[in-house]
């Protein structure tokens, strides 16, 4: 045997015995394998490898041509797959098997038995052979619960005709039956290639009625816009769990509603829109003027500046708004030509839409800052702006009118103020420094004050640093000051009976003091003396001496001479007026000086 | 005998036009259009006194000598010395227009603040704590109830009080207003310093807020929200 042939044969043998560890069997069935006309089936391929000295694998398998069969549909576009892995031990040796599913969703337009032929595809470095299997469609009973097409469904109606760049809004909805129960959804997906869709958002729920049942009915509303041309298709589905309703008429012992929901079957479904075409035309690109800027639908044109006079240097804002329903988003902001009058900036875009739920209608407005080069009235730049309607398949032009704006020159004051619209009356003249006024608001305006005796500022200084403010509210502080110390005396005197008499007692004393100091005669004077004396006794000691005899005036805290010469007062005021023959020596005078310096030492 | 006459006429003369008051000389030399000289002679008539007529008749002459932002500063300051003059507002609204800035709007509370002048909210104030104290505390040393006549005093007193404390609260905070004195618009500059990037633009006779100074510039915000640095010369604080 030549070297090249044992290598031959060796690597031959090596293979197989590689291969022989990772076999590869194909099955194919319709699950179920027997349905009613408008229920769905599943074609289910499995491929599964089994080996016994290592795991094997099953590759992914992106290409499959199941061959077409008359009267099925298969739903290649929601293909998908299942992987599972076991081991086992058999007579002691390990057996590893790796197996995968292809499911496709199947569904039958008539009666009758369908097979799916056997065929091949390639698979690794060979062939693989998948058997040929059977499906029976039956005629659908009275009895039998309604296919879950007609129980829960997706449904979108889109145009059948666009142009590229156009925006349109459209609705995608689930339907879903009154007899089923919705209870779960995973998020929408999509095959949208060569379209741009706008965001998705969160569902409305309605009520709907359709096909003579009703339905509960979830939407989801947004804009699509084709970016290529030719025919285009658009593809939705979503993975749903949902309760379907058992057999019609289904008895039982306790009675054929109460049991009902026994029999209803949860099941995940894969809904799916129909294929939906629409065909994108190109723009016509023979007619499309310069001054398109990819809006497409139906607009009008507003152009304003936000003053119509201004100084050289000085900037304004002219603002081009599009206004209508279309593709805003696409939309460009109009070029302008270099105009050598005008340094113009590049503009602000702002899109203001009409309602929420909808951003195909509203307005958008790009804002130019225009500053002049040169005083006068200089020429605008001339706006035009074409959009293609999509209706009347033409493009049309809209232009704004020519709008004049005074530039006035440096060291000029604007004779008009910047944000004056329709609100200046037109017959006010502008403002000239002038020594005769030529109008009357001028005369006005200018006219001068000649009296001088309005408010002034008090050269300046505030009040609160004046000296007869100070003045005054210090003479306010003191005057409640005092008034606040009589009459807390007054409230202190009223409350407190100690207190009232003492001050009884010192009104009395002034009193009876006053009347001794004012006796005219030494009868008079020795009256009212010793009393006044006795009330001097009692403010001093808060104690009532008005009836006590001599024995028992005693005030204390005075000195013992003191003592004598009161005693001998009253001794002397006693003799004099009990006796009967008056003496005439008493001087009142000196009486009365008396009378003082015992008051003063009491 | 004829020229000693025509010598004392002319001597006197010469004494009425010297001892004439500055006010009436600006007045004449206004109508004169001498506008320059009667800006001289009611200027010097501030010395004897910030009045709203001197400030007015200054404001006009600035006007029509095309200083148009010292003009609408005389005619805040006449403005701020006399509130109820709706003939200085409207000049005032009439120049800013002219200008290109907006109406001049005072706040509720500021108009409320502007009734009465500064030295007469601290008069009131004064008078309005010493009749609620009176009313107060006597009632709580005396220990008596008052007459139901003094309770309206007191809380006429109680709210004067609050009002001119909060007047005079404003009137010291808005001390801080200035306006753009400058004839042509300025760059603001985010930098003290003449050649610090421009932060936006301040217009002849904006009323502005003054946020500090530093050196010779000083920091404002315009009426349009922009804050930036001034040449100090530039801004006039009111």
């Amino acid at each position: 045997m030549y070297p090249h042939t044992f290598i031959r044969v060796f690597l031959i043998c090596l293979t197989t015995a590689l291969n022989a560890g990772a076999e590869v069997v194909v099955k194919a069935r319709f699950d179920p394998p027997r349905i009613m006309l408008g229920d769905r089936t599943r074609y289910v391929l499995k491929l599964e490898a089994t080996g016994t000295t290592r795991k094997s694998t099953i590759e992914n398998i992106t290409r499959l041509s199941i061959p077409s069969v008359d009267g099925l549909q298969f739903n290649s576009g929601a293909r998908r797959s299942a992987n599972s892995q076991r081991m086992s031990i058999s007579n002691g040796k390990i057996q590893h098997t790796v197996s995968r599913e292809i499911i496709v969703d199947v569904t039958a337009s008539a009666t009758g038995r369908f097979t799916v032929p056997e065929y091949t595809f390639q698979y690794k470095e060979g062939t693989l052979r998948i058997p040929a299997t059977t499906l029976e469609v039956v005629e659908r009973t009275e009895e039998a619960a309604p296919p879950f097409d007609e129980l829960i469904f997706l449904k979108m109606d889109v145009p059948e005709r666009l142009y590229v760049g156009q925006s349109t809004q459209v609705e995608l909805k689930m339907y879903v039956s009154s007899q089923a129960q919705l209870l779960g959804l995973a998020n929408l997906e999509r095959n949208t290639d060569g379209f741009t869709v706008s965001e998705i958002t969160k569902h409305q729920e309605s009520r709907e009625r359709y096909n003579g049942d009703d339905y509960r009915v979830l939407t989801w509303p947004f804009t699509i816009t084709p970016i290529h041309s030719g025919e285009q298709t658009l593809h939705f589905q979503s993975t749903v769990t949902a309760q379907l309703p058992g057999p019609k008429d289904r008895r039982t012992p306790f009675g054929s509603t109460f049991f009902n929901d026994f029999f209803r079957s949860t099941e995940q479904l894969i809904l799916h829109t129909k294929p939906l075409k629409i065909q994108v035309l190109p723009l016509p690109a023979s007619d499309q003027p310069p001054s398109f800027n990819g809006a497409i639908g139906n607009f009008a044109l507003k152009v304003y500046p936000d003053r119509e006079e201004t100084v050289q240097g000085e900037p304004i804002m002219l603002s081009i708004e599009m206004v209508g329903e279309g593709n805003f988003e696409r939309i460009n902001s109009p070029s302008i030509p270099k105009n050598e009058q005008w340094r113009i900036y590049e503009p602000e875009s702002t899109f203001t839409p009409h309602s929420e739920n909808n951003g195909l209608r509203g307005s958008k407005r790009f804002d130019y800052l225009m500053v002049p080069e040169k005083a006068g009235f200089p020429d605008l730049p001339v706006f035009t702006v074409a959009y293609f309607d999509p209706e009347a398949e033409r493009y049309i032009e809209l232009s704004a009118p020519p709008i004049q704006i005074k530039v006035n020159p440096l060291n000029h004051l604007p004779t008009q103020s910047p944000s004056a619209t329709a609100q200046n009356s037109p017959e006010k003249e502008a403002i000239r420094p002038s020594s005769q006024p030529e109008s009357d608001f001028e005369e006005i305006l200018f006219r001068l004050e000649y009296q001088k005796n309005d408010a002034t500022s008090g050269n300046g200084q505030p009040i609160i640093f004046q000296t007869w403010f100070l003045f005054a509210n210090t003479f306010a502080g003191v005057i409640w000051i005092l008034g606040y110390g009589i009459i807390w005396r007054k409230r202190l005197r009223t409350e407190d009976p100690v207190r009232a008499a003492h001050y009884a007692a010192k009104q009395e004393l002034a009193t009876a003091k006053k009347a001794a100091m004012r006796a005219k005669d030494i009868d008079e004077f020795y009256r009212q003396a010793p009393t006044a004396l006795r009330l001097a006794m009692n403010h001093r000691n808060r104690q009532d001496f008005r009836s006590a005899d001599s024995t028992e005036l005693d005030p204390s805290g005075i000195d013992p001479l003191t003592r004598k010469a009161i005693m001998d007062f009253f001794d002397s005021a006693e003799a004099y007026r009990f006796s009967k023959h008056k003496s005439k020596h008493h001087d009142l005078a000196a009486c009365k000086t008396r009378f003082k310096s015992l008051l003063k030492a009491l | 005998m004829t020229s000693f006459i025509l010598k004392v006429l002319f001597v006197s003369g010469v004494l009425n036009i010297l001892s004439a008051h500055p006010f009436d000389a600006g007045i004449e030399a206004y109508h004169e259009s001498n506008y320059e000289q009667a800006i001289t002679h009611f200027e010097a008539t501030l010395s004897e006194g910030e009045s709203a007529t001197v400030r007015h008749n200054l404001a006009l002459s600035y006007f029509l000598i095309e200083r148009p932002g010292e003009a609408i500063w005389q005619l805040q300051r006449a403005t701020r010395l006399a509130p109820f003059n709706t003939d200085y507002r409207f000049k005032l609204n009439a120049f800013r227009e002219e200008l290109g800035l907006r109406k001049s709007s005072v706040s509720g509370w500021s108009s409320v603040i502007r009734m009465l002048p500064l030295n007469t909210w601290f008069a009131f104030l004064s008078i309005c704590f010493w009749s609620l104290l009176a009313g107060v505390l006597l009632r709580r040393v005396s220990g008596s109830r008052l007459s139901s006549k003094v309770h309206p005093i007191q809380i006429v007193s109680l709210i004067g009080l609050s009002l001119s404390a909060a007047a005079i609260m404003t009137h010291y905070f808005n001390t801080s207003d200035g306006i753009i004195v400058s004839d042509q618009p300025l760059s603001l500059l985010y930098v003290p310093a003449s050649a610090g990037p421009e932060a936006g633009l301040a217009r002849p006779g904006e009323s502005v807020k003054i946020r500090e100074y530093y050196k010779s510039f000083v920091r404002v915000e315009t009426e349009a929200e922009m804050v930036g640095w001034l040449p100090a010369e530039a801004c006039k604080a009111l």
